[in-house]
């Protein structure tokens, strides 16, 4: 077996000759969780459908589980859109069923399993329910059974937690957890920046349809540095904090701000001591969601210098 | 295969197991029944008023005639209907009033009546010349009749028949012609229309039958308007299960595990199925029907065949158009000015009928059945009306469905596989043009 579950290989695709992707090439190590992170519009989804196989790319070559071919793959993959659907009328057996037969899988089987996972979601009293009588978070996990009743090789997740409260999320995650330890790939598409950087072995971003980073996390905090202090003072600070030497920007997070800075964080300790009262001062790494700011901004600010140009 | 089959079983049980199709089972053929039994209600009941006529008579030969025949076409049962015990008025009631004012000059007398007409005192006025009776006398010989409803035939009609009777009986009187002797020579001859001789046996053969109303009109008829009502009912559900997936979101999931071609050949096997099963109900309950007036013999097993057949072109055909527009459609709103088109196109061969009916070997009628599109119903009708088409037109019908048919569904399935997943876009007719092409 491939090392890779997905190799996307220059891979492009545009709409109306707006690039939606462009020159993109990728791979997602077998048996990791794959995060997926990017703004919005910025060609997240189209790289998934292309790993679907429900688009195929103008230039390029995507690999899945080792085929190149069309399809080939497809009842070993596992997927949970961004926009949840079910259908209304149909009870959670058979919706269950409908969608486990579309993955090629026998009727004995689809019982065994549809009972295993209600009962470990705890929706084992609401088999023969209705889908338009469950609350959103029952709805959201009867989805998810349909994305893994198979099994699958390859777990395509976009956005998996997002309307889900904390009991249901935990759920969720530690079923994601399980599913990889027995050796699923996951992909986790997601704006929920904490839960990419706790979970995933990998993250990769996208923004106008280009590659901005790709690695683990590991090598994106080797990448990045230690460049962020977390401050808290007690009162108010008798300086504006973008004045102190070597910083170059700062983000109020209300309780706390965020300094990122270049050089020796003990001159801006030496210069803040003289104007507040420090409760908290500690020098640390970006978090993801900072990374995430940064790389986003920066796209956002190339875009306007090239508009300027142009 | 077994893909496609999960599919068109899950939407077969989606759509047969609803309150809605159960109701619709029941209420579609009445709905169209209903349509055609409110033409005939309305035809006797809508206009019951009283129709008073103001006759200049110039002859005066012909005014107490005409007052005398409105009354008793009054008591007629063309305006009352006392069958049953009760007496209900059906019909509009005529009244003849002779005009009794000074013969003056005939513009004159036009303006003054009209005046009435458009109080409302009476409904129309006529004036008869005064030479009606004997041509050669004059130039007045006409009936002029005069009113601002020229839509209401109903009086303007009868006053001609009536007076035509009349003026014929006295000229025949007056050339010594008795009337007795008139209605004995214009006795009309009955014409009894027989289909053919058995020519396959020797010898003398027995008498050819007469026909049957049942199986020269109501059978082939009927087998058409069932197979409209069927078609109008399966394949639009094309579009209601593509919409309702792509609006729910599930279309995504779906075609992550089967291919849209998949998708929509389940999904026509579906409204095919459905077709099928509505078939079966409505030809269950007509033949319950012949079987228990006795006239089952009137249905051939051949011709049953036959509408099975051209059934399943017609929704293969319609239904993947249905499925195409709902694949390019993100919502039901935008899918009105496709679907007039489509129901445009299983209309047209319904405004066929009639002349196909009455001349059903005609080269207009060969042609017109022989266009895919509206073959399943019009050369179902040919087959329903003796002696039918020939073997040719029926290979040939039979072939050019099958092309067209395979034509819509890789068409439909093109369709499908762009138009699934443009969420949130509006396609145009030239887009769906493009994506036909398109690789």
């Amino acid at each position: 077996m491939s090392d890779y579950a997905v190799r996307l290989i220059n891979v492009a695709k545009s709409y109306d000759r707006q690039n939606a992707v462009d020159d993109l090439s990728l791979e997602v190590p077998a048996g990791s969780i794959y995060g997926f992170i990017g703004p919005n519009g910025s060609g997240k989804s189209t790289t998934l459908r292309l790993i679907l196989h429900l688009i195929m790319p103008d230039a390029g070559v995507v690999e899945v589980l080792g085929k190149r071919e069309t399809r080939a793959a497809n009842d070993r993959i596992g997927y949970l859109p961004e926009e949840r659907g079910l259908y209304k009328k149909m009870t959670v057996r058979r919706q269950i069923g409908y969608f486990a037969r579309l993955k090629g899988m026998p009727g004995p089987l689809i019982r065994e399993r549809t009972e295993y996972w209600l009962d470990r979601l705890g929706l084992a009293d609401r088999i023969d329910a209705k889908t338009e009588s469950l609350s959103k978070g029952m709805t959201q996990k009867v989805q998810f059974i349909t994305a893994v009743i198979m099994k699958p090789d390859l777990l395509v997740l976009d956005e998996p937690f997002s309307g889900l409260d904390p009991l249901n999320l935990e759920a969720i995650r530690e079923e994601i957890l399980q599913l990889r330890r027995e050796g699923t790939t996951v992909i986790l598409s997601t704006h929920d920046m904490s839960a990419a950087e706790n979970m995933c072995d990998h993250i990769f971003m996208i923004d106008r349809g280009k590659k901005v980073l790709d690695g683990s996390m590991a090598e994106i905090h080797g990448r990045f540095g230690q460049d962020t202090i977390r401050l808290r003072v007690r009162g108010e600070t008798g300086i504006d904090l973008e004045t102190l030497p070597g910083v170059s920007s700062v983000r109020d997070h209300g309780r706390f701000q965020e300094l990122r800075y270049s050089g020796d964080s003990r001159i801006i300790l030496e210069a803040l001591s003289r104007h507040a009262d420090i409760e908290q001062f500690e020098v640390t790494r970006p978090s993801l969601h900072d990374i995430f700011i940064r790389l986003a901004g920066q796209g956002r600010e190339n875009e306007r210098t090239e508009a300027v140009e142009a | 295969m077994r893909k496609i089959c999960s599919i068109a079983w899950n939407d077969y049980l989606l759509t047969v197991a609803s309150r809605t199709f159960i109701i619709s089972i029941l209420i579609a053929p009445l709905l169209y029944l209903g349509i055609a039994g409110l033409q005939i209600i309305a035809d006797r009941n809508v206009d019951l008023d009283i129709k008073l006529l103001m006759l200049v008579d110039r002859s005066g030969a012909l005014s107490q005639t005409l007052v005398d025949k409105a009354i008793q076409r009054n008591r007629s049962e063309k305006v009352i209907d006392s069958k049953g015990g009760e007496v209900k008025q059906v019909g509009p009631m005529f009244f003849v009033e002779p005009y009794e004012g000074d013969l003056i000059e005939t513009r004159e007398i036009e303006r003054m009546l009209s005046q009435r007409v458009i109080d409302q005192e009476i409904f129309a006025f006529a004036i008869i010349g005064k030479d009606i009776l004997n041509p050669n006398d004059g130039p007045d010989i006409g009936v002029s009749y005069y009113s601002d409803s020229p839509t209401a035939r109903d009086l303007p009609d009868w006053l001609r028949e009536t007076v035509n009777e009349k003026v014929k009986s006295i000229r025949f009187e007056n050339a010594g012609i008795h009337q007795r002797t008139v209605n004995k020579l214009m006795q009309p001859i009955e014409i009894e229309t027989l289909g053919l001789a058995d020519i396959s046996v020797d010898g003398p053969t027995a008498k050819p039958k007469k026909d049957n109303i049942l199986e020269t009109f109501l059978i082939p008829v009927g087998a058409v308007f069932l197979l409209f009502i069927i078609v109008n009912m399966s394949a639009p559900l094309m579009l209601n299960m593509v919409i309702e997936e792509k609006m729910n979101k599930i279309t995504e999931v779906l075609v992550s595990s089967v291919s849209p071609f998949s998708l929509m050949l389940g999904k026509l096997m579906a409204a095919s199925m459905v077709g099928l099963t509505l078939a079966v109900i409505y030809m269950g309950s007509t033949l319950g029907f012949l079987v228990f007036f006795g006239v089952i013999d009137k249905l051939s097993g051949i011709y049953v065949i036959w509408f099975v057949v051209f059934l399943v072109f017609a929704l293969l055909i319609y239904g993947s158009m249905w499925g195409g527009i709902g694949a390019a459609c993100s919502e039901l709103k935008e899918t009105q000015n496709f679907a007039g088109i489509s129901i445009m196109m299983v209309m047209a061969p319904m405004a066929l009928i009639m002349p196909v009916l009455s001349s059903p070997g005609s080269a207009f009628s060969i042609g017109i059945s022989l266009v895919p599109l509206f073959t399943p119903m019009l050369m179902l009708l040919r087959l329903g009306i003796a002696p039918g088409p020939a073997p040719w037109e029926i290979g040939t019908a039979l072939a050019l469905c099958t092309v067209f048919a395979l034509f819509c569904v890789w068409a439909g399935g093109k369709i499908f596989r762009i138009g699934l997943l443009a969420q949130g876009q509006k396609a145009s007719l030239t887009q769906i043009v493009k994506w036909l092409f398109s690789s």
